[in-house]
């Protein structure tokens, strides 16, 4: 009988693909995949230890180094082809970026860990909570030890490597890849070629001169005074309603790192924790198996007005609301974010309780509407004179933005009379999500669910 | 070559440039080739660890580098039983060291990578069929071939068109 993972992410003779659609996921989410992948191929005799029956792996990121690592720790020697010059390299430029191998398992047992896992088998590149440049570093070391622990001859990494192509008629025992390597264009055999490289271009231009910082780039939202000049106080417009703009919202909101320390110093309440779970279960069954924007949109509204109902209870409580005005004294007094729909967006049930824990705290309190709906960013131009935007956010971060904003229609493409309203901003953070390669080609792993998420338990 | 024991003096830094720290209970020598120029340091690596043996997990022992713009120097280290560890040249000795030690002994305690480089116990009963029968040899049945050309020359495209907006960070 075939093996599920392997049908699932099965894309063409004798090649596999872990990335492509599958965005949002994590980054834990790709090395349980690649090292699921390794194991499993090798399990059903597809990769070996012979000579020409190997594993070809693209991209040398967290997915496709986790794959290698057990695939080579089976015997199955194994070649990883990076273009650039080394593995790891969207964590390793990232300095700002909080990640958590457990930061959504909440409230699993190996949540307070932030170590994953928590028992069993170790995984082949082990790491904690931290910034993703830091988490990077560990998972240099552990390829390192690897290698020097023996695994050297059987995992080669090939860097600054160009890959050109891989050819396999139907029914042959092994694909012949090429690639550019050392100065040299090289063909040689594999069992299997497992493809792991991300899931695109993030969306995050306006325009053609703007651009906000990327997801994975090390940014200035956590700077003294959000990276302003001096202490004038920025005026932030965020826009977007997904995981990485309400990670972003949380961050400047608060000051903190993650959605972890966040919750910590809330002081909600265990029984809040358990609803959440169980709904943010709920979400991922639904979303992952989705079918358009009428049913995302139900399921998007219902766990919005779930997680209100959560809110509302939770600040009845004077010690939730102290902890909130403790969290919050150092806010910035400009700020909103804006997206397009009637609700926010997010996979993680965890980022859209805390965004709506401190919005409804915030228009209780102060009367502040942090939230704004069915509301687009449509343009990005400088007001600061002698400034042009170059695509530099850095360059653009803490200066004076006229921006234009648009009533929008909501996702199920409802009509709306359009109005459009200008505002001038410093600080633009643009999370508009992420273009997966061409539908045709995501059509090759049809079985492959995006928004996905592995179980944690499932190695 | 007898390790160098540190001596904890007030007359000279905690760590030479050269000499031995712990790490899971052993010593494990080092080198710190920051102050060197960077044709010179794969040479003088080598050389220090040419008489160096191999303890029980193949490591030779630490070479402190600057960051590298490549992990060529790396894994090549690596190969040889030499684990580099980066840190910027104003950064002190002993501060890398203990990150290098922190981190070696995290990876250690999560337990061993390797599960002896063997494949796994198959049973015979469930030998996989022939290669060429294999269901992953044959195309899927959704299998396009103009997505599959077009997604082969997306994977061949040079990856700085794709990203080269992160090499302004």
């Amino acid at each position: 009988m075939a093996d599920p993972f392997l049908v699932a992410h099965h894309a063409a003779p004798r090649v596999f693909d872990i990335s492509g659609k599958l965005s949002p996921v994590s980054v834990r989410d790709q090395m349980i995949r690649g090292q699921l992948f390794a194991q499993r191929a090798e399990a059903a005799g597809e990769i070996t230890s012979k000579p020409g029956e190997g594993l070809l792996i693209l991209g040398a990121g967290a997915g496709g180094v986790a794959a290698g690592i057990t695939a080579a720790s089976l015997g199955v020697p194994t070649t990883v082809l990076e273009p650039s010059p080394y593995p790891f390299r969207t964590q390793t430029r990232c300095s700002t970026r909080w990640i958590d191998p457990t930061q959504y398992d909440w409230p699993l047992d190996h949540w307070v860990a932030g170590q994953f896992p928590l028992t069993g088998l170790p995984p082949p590149l082990p790491w904690r909570s931290g910034f993703a440049t830091h988490a990077a570093a560990f998972w240099q070391t552990a390829l390192q030890s690897f290698l020097i622990g023996g695994g050297s001859p059987l995992l080669d990494l090939k860097l600054a490597t160009t890959f050109i192509n891989c050819q396999c008629p139907a029914g042959a025992s092994n694909i012949q890849a090429t690639y550019f390597a050392q100065n040299t264009l090289q063909t040689h055999s594999y069992g299997a070629v497992l493809v792991a490289v991300g899931f695109g271009t993030e969306n995050i231009q306006v325009g053609p001169t703007y651009r906000g910082f990327a997801f994975w780039e090390s940014d200035l939202f956590s700077a003294p005074n959000w990276g302003m000049p001096g202490s004038a106080a920025p005026r932030i417009v965020i826009s977007g309603a997904g995981d990485g703009a309400l990670q972003d919202l949380l961050r400047i909101m608060t000051r903190l790192d993650s959605a972890k320390d966040v919750l910590d110093g809330s002081g909600v309440s265990a029984g809040a924790a358990m609803q959440l779970k169980d709904l943010d279960r709920a979400a991922h069954g639904a979303m992952a198996w989705g079918a358009g924007p009428q049913h995302d949109h139900a399921w998007h509204a219902f766990l919005d007005t779930e997680c209100r109902r959560l809110v509302r209870f939770e600040l009845q409580q004077s010690a939730v609301r102290q902890k909130l005005a403790t969290m919050l004294r150092h806010m910035p007094q400009h700020i909103e974010l804006i997206h397009s729909c009637t609700h926010l967006t997010p996979l993680y049930v965890l980022n859209r309780f805390l965004a709506w824990l401190i919005a409804e705290y915030l228009k209780e309190e102060k009367g502040v509407s942090l939230l704004v709906a069915r509301t687009r960013l449509t343009s990005v131009a400088s007001a600061t004179s002698g400034h042009i935007c170059t695509l530099s956010p850095a360059a653009c971060h803490g200066r004076a933005h006229e921006i234009e904003l648009e009533t929008a229609r909501d996702c199920r493409n409802s009509t709306l009379p359009s109005s459009t309203r200008k505002a001038i901003k410093d600080v633009i953070v643009v999370r508009h999500g992420i273009t997966a390669p061409a539908q045709a080609i995501q059509n090759l792993t049809p079985a492959v669910r995006p928004r996905q998420i592995l179980p944690p338990f499932i190695l | 070559m007898e390790f160098r024991r540190i001596q904890e003096t007030s007359e000279r830094p905690r760590f030479a440039p050269e000499g031995a720290f712990s790490v899971n209970s052993s010593l494990v020598r080092y080198i710190d080739v920051r102050s060197y120029p960077p044709e010179l340091i794969p040479s003088k690596i080598d050389q220090y660890f040419s008489d160096q043996q191999s303890d029980q997990n193949g490591l030779k022992g630490v070479a402190v580098a600057v960051p590298q713009s490549s992990s060529a120097l790396a894994l090549s280290l690596a190969a040889r039983g030499i684990f580099l560890m980066v840190g910027a040249a104003s950064e002190p000795l002993e501060a890398v060291l203990e990150r290098c030690r922190a981190q070696m002994e995290f990876i250690a305690a999560a337990g061993p990578r390797a599960p002896g480089f063997t494949p796994s116990a198959r049973s015979p009963d469930l030998s996989p069929p022939s290669r060429t029968q294999s269901p992953y040899a044959q195309k899927p049945a959704h299998f396009d071939e103009a997505a599959y050309r077009e997604w082969m020359g997306l994977l061949s495209k040079p990856w700085h068109e794709e990203d080269a907006w992160k090499s302004e960070t």
